[in-house]
C-alpha cells in the first residue's frame, strides 16, 4: 500500500493581495490594550502645539507690553510738553511784574493796577506781592490777594528763598507742599544785574491733593501724578489725579523744568492705550491656541488609532487567506485518494502539485480501483475552470467512475456514460479524462481517451505515449461512443498519467513539453518514487499556476 | 498554463460575413488570466450569431485549456464552430484535446 505524495507547489510567487473586509466603525473593534495607550504621535502633536502656543502667546504679549510701554511715553511726552507749555502763564506776569517795578521804583499803585486783574482772574495766582530786596530782612511792600505764606515763613528761610529768587536765571520756586494751605511760591526779578526787586505769586494746590483730569481731556485715559523734584515721593505730591498713592503698575515719567528746579511728571494708563484687541491676543492666542493643539492631538490619535486598527484587519485579512487556502487544499487534498490499492504485484506512486494561483482549488484529479481478477482501473482527469463549481464536478466524475466500475463497465463504457452527466451549456466546464484498466493475467491495457494527453509507457525500449484515439472531452456534445483501444502489456514496466501542467507551457509548442516529459522519465532512477520526482522537477516551471497530477503505475512479472 | 510573470493579453474583433456568419479573430494569448474579458467582449456577438461563428486563430499564438473551453461554449450556443487558421501550436492543443473533428480545422 503506498500513500501518494500531495506536494505543495515551493516555487513561490507574491500572493496576490486579500481583498480586504468591510471595515466598521464600530469602535468595539479595539482591543482593551490599544484602548489605554495614547499614540506616541498624538503626544508629539500635543508637545508640539503647547509649546507653538506658548511662543506665540509670549510673543503676542511681548509685542503688546513694548507697544504699551512706547504709547505711554508717548503720552507722557506730550502731556509734560502741554505743562511745559504752561509754564510761561506764571513766569510772564511775575517777569513783566518785575521789570514794571523796577521802572517805577516799586510804585505801588502800579504794581496794583498791573496785578489785580490777574488775581481777579481766578488763577493762577491767589497772591501776588512785591518785595524790595536789598535788606537783611526784606518785607513785603505791596500785596495783592492772599496774605503770601512768605511772609509767615521764618525770617532766615524767607531771606535764603528771597536770595535764591534774586539769583534765579527764571524764578525760584518755594515749596509750600506741607503747609496748612498747600500751595507753591514762585519767585523773580527782572533778571537785570542790579534789581532791587522780588515779584512773589503763589499758586493754590488741592487740599486733597486730587485733582482729576477733565473727561474731554487728551489725557483722560491716564492716571498722572505731579511732584516737585525728581523722584516720587509723597511730601513732594503736586497733585495727582489717584490722591496721594504713587501709581504703580505700568508707569512712564518725564521731567519738566520749572524755575529753578524741576516737576516730575508720572503718568500710568488706565486703559489699554493700544486698544482692547492687542490686549488680549495673547489669551486670544493662547485659548486658540490651546483648542487646537487639543483639537489636533485628539485627531492625531484618532488617525492613528483607525490605522492601527487597519493593520490590525489587514493583518487579519492575511491570516484568513492563509488559513482559507489551507482549508482549501485540505479540502483539496480530500478529494484525492488517500491511499493507494493494494494490488498484487503492482505498486503505485503519485504526486499532486497545487497551483500557485490563490485560494481556488483546481480540477484535477486522479484514481485507482482494483478490479476482479487482479485487474485495476487507473484514472486521471482535468476539469476545466477552477474553484468549487470545479471541485464539485470533479468529486461527481471521480465517483461516477467508481460506480461504473464496480458496476463492471470498461473505460470506453465509462467514458460514454460519463458524458452524460456533464454538458458544457448547463456546467460550462468541461473535463478530459483518461481511463486504463492494466490486466496483468491476460497482459493488456485497454485505454479510452476523452481530450487527455496520452500517458507514457516505460518499458522495454525507449520510453513512448501511448496512442489512444483521442476523442473529445466530457461534456462536449457528440454522436459516437467513445471507442476503446488494447495494446499489449510489458510484462515489466511503468505507466506514467499525469495533466496537462506537465507539459504544457505558454508560448511553446506542446511536442517541446512531451519531449522534456519523455526526457525526464528517461533518467535513470532507482525507484518509482525517485523517477516521480526527477519527471515533477524536470517538468514543472517556476510561478506556474497550473495544477499538476503525476501517477505512476508499475508492474513486474 | 498561465505565467503569472507575464500576464497574457488578447484582443479579439469581430466582422461579418457575407452569410451573416460573424468572423471572430482573436489575437494575443488566451488563457485563465483574460478568458472572462474576451467572453465578455464576444458576448453580445454570440447572442445574435445563430447559424455558427468563425474563429480566425491565424493571430492567436497560445490557448489553453479556458480557450478551449470558450471556444467549446461558443459551439453549444451557436451551433456550429468553424476554426480558421490555427498556428501550429493552437493545432496541436486541439489535436492533443481531441477536437479536431468536433472544431472543423480549416487551414
Amino acid at each position: 500500500m503506498t500513500t501518494p505524495v500531495i506536494a505543495e507547489a515551493t516555487e513561490a510567487r507574491t500572493v496576490p493581495p486579500p481583498r480586504p473586509r468591510a471595515r466598521s466603525d464600530d469602535a468595539d473593534h479595539f482591543g482593551p490594550r490599544r484602548r489605554r495607550v495614547v499614540h506616541l504621535s498624538a503626544v508629539v502633536v500635543l508637545v508640539v502645539g503647547l509649546l507653538l502656543t506658548g511662543i506665540l502667546s509670549f510673543g503676542a504679549a511681548s509685542v503688546h507690553d513694548s507697544n504699551e510701554n512706547r504709547l505711554l511715553n508717548q503720552r507722557v511726552k506730550e502731556a509734560s510738553a502741554v505743562l511745559a507749555a504752561n509754564v510761561p502763564n506764571v513766569q510772564t506776569p511775575i517777569a513783566t511784574a518785575a521789570y514794571l517795578a523796577e521802572a517805577t521804583d516799586g510804585n505801588p499803585d502800579t504794581f496794583r493796577r498791573f496785578v489785580d486783574p490777574i488775581i481777579d482772574a481766578g488763577g493762577p495766582f491767589v497772591s501776588l506781592s512785591l518785595w524790595h530786596v536789598g535788606t537783611v530782612d526784606p518785607k513785603s511792600t505791596v500785596v495783592v490777594g492772599a496774605q503770601p505764606e512768605l511772609a509767615s515763613m521764618p525770617a532766615a528761610a524767607r531771606s535764603a528763598f528771597l536770595t535764591r529768587a534774586y539769583s534765579a536765571k527764571t524764578f525760584a520756586l518755594n515749596n509750600l507742599l506741607n503747609e496748612k494751605d498747600r500751595r507753591i511760591g514762585l519767585g523773580g526779578t527782572n533778571h537785570a544785574s542790579n534789581a532791587r526787586f522780588v515779584v512773589y505769586g503763589e499758586l493754590p494746590l488741592p487740599q486733597a491733593r486730587r485733582s482729576n483730569l477733565d473727561r474731554d481731556s487728551a489725557f483722560a485715559d491716564l492716571a498722572y501724578a505731579l511732584y516737585v523734584g525728581e523722584k516720587q515721593s509723597a511730601s513732594q505730591l503736586i497733585a495727582s489725579s489717584a490722591g496721594g498713592t504713587i501709581l504703580g503698575g505700568r508707569t512712564a515719567s518725564q521731567t519738566v523744568p520749572y524755575g529753578d528746579t524741576s516737576l516730575l511728571l508720572v503718568m500710568a494708563p488706565e486703559r489699554e492705550l493700544g486698544g482692547d484687541l492687542l490686549a488680549r491676543l495673547p489669551w486670544l492666542l493662547g485659548l486658540g491656541g490651546l483648542v487646537l493643539t487639543f483639537a489636533a492631538a485628539a485627531l492625531v490619535e484618532r488617525l492613528s488609532r483607525r490605522r492601527a486598527l487597519a493593520e490590525e484587519l489587514a493583518d487579519e485579512n492575511a491570516a484568513l487567506y492563509a488559513n482559507q487556502r489551507s482549508v482549501a487544499q485540505t479540502l483539496q487534498h480530500s478529494l484525492l485518494p488517500g491511499e493507494f490499492p493494494d494490488v498484487d504485484g503492482i505498486e503505485f506512486g503519485a504526486r499532486y502539485v497545487a497551483g500557485v494561483e490563490g485560494i481556488d482549488i483546481g480540477g484535477d484529479w486522479y484514481d485507482a480501483v482494483p478490479l476482479p481478477d487482479g485487474r485495476v482501473l487507473v484514472v486521471v482527469g482535468d476539469v476545466s475552470g477552477r474553484g468549487l463549481p470545479a471541485a464539485t464536478m470533479m468529486a461527481a466524475l471521480r465517483y461516477a467512475i467508481r460506480a461504473y466500475a464496480a458496476d463492471g463497465d470498461g473505460p470506453a463504457e465509462i467514458l460514454t456514460k460519463l458524458s452524460g452527466l456533464v454538458s458544457i451549456p448547463r456546467d460550462g466546464h468541461f473535463a478530459t479524462v483518461l481511463c486504463a484498466v492494466i490486466d496483468r493475467a491476460n497482459r493488456t491495457i485497454v485505454l479510452a481517451n476523452a481530450g487527455h494527453p496520452e500517458p507514457l509507457l516505460l518499458g522495454d525500449g525507449p520510453a513512448r505515449f501511448v496512442t489512444t484515439q483521442t476523442r473529445p472531452p466530457i461534456g462536449v456534445r457528440m454522436s459516437a461512443p467513445y471507442p476503446a483501444v488494447s495494446a499489449p502489456l510489458p510484462p515489466t514496466a511503468t505507466l506514467l498519467l499525469y495533466t496537462d501542467g506537465l507539459i504544457e507551457r505558454r508560448g511553446e509548442h506542446l511536442d517541446v513539453g512531451l519531449e522534456r516529459l519523455k526526457g525526464a522519465a528517461e533518467r535513470p532512477a532507482p525507484s518509482l518514487q525517485i523517477l516521480l520526482d526527477n519527471v515533477l522537477r524536470d517538468a514543472i516551471p517556476r510561478g506556474s499556476d497550473d495544477d499538476t497530477a503525476l501517477v505512476g503505475v508499475r508492474w513486474q512479472t | 498554463m498561465a505565467d503569472l510573470n507575464q500576464p497574457a493579453n488578447a484582443w479579439a474583433d469581430c466582422t461579418n460575413e457575407a452569410n451573416g456568419i460573424p468572423v471572430i479573430r482573436l489575437r494575443g494569448e488566451l488563457d485563465i488570466s483574460n478568458i472572462a474579458a474576451i467572453e465578455a467582449e464576444l458576448d453580445p456577438v454570440l447572442a445574435q450569431a445563430d447559424h455558427g461563428a468563425v474563429f480566425d486563430l491565424s493571430a492567436l499564438a497560445f490557448m489553453d485549456s479556458s480557450g478551449i473551453a470558450l471556444l467549446l461554449r461558443a459551439r453549444e450556443r451557436v451551433g456550429d464552430v468553424v476554426v480558421r487558421n490555427p498556428s501550429p501550436v493552437v493545432h496541436r492543443i486541439l489535436q492533443a484535446t481531441g477536437l479536431i473533428d468536433t472544431l472543423r480545422i480549416e487551414s
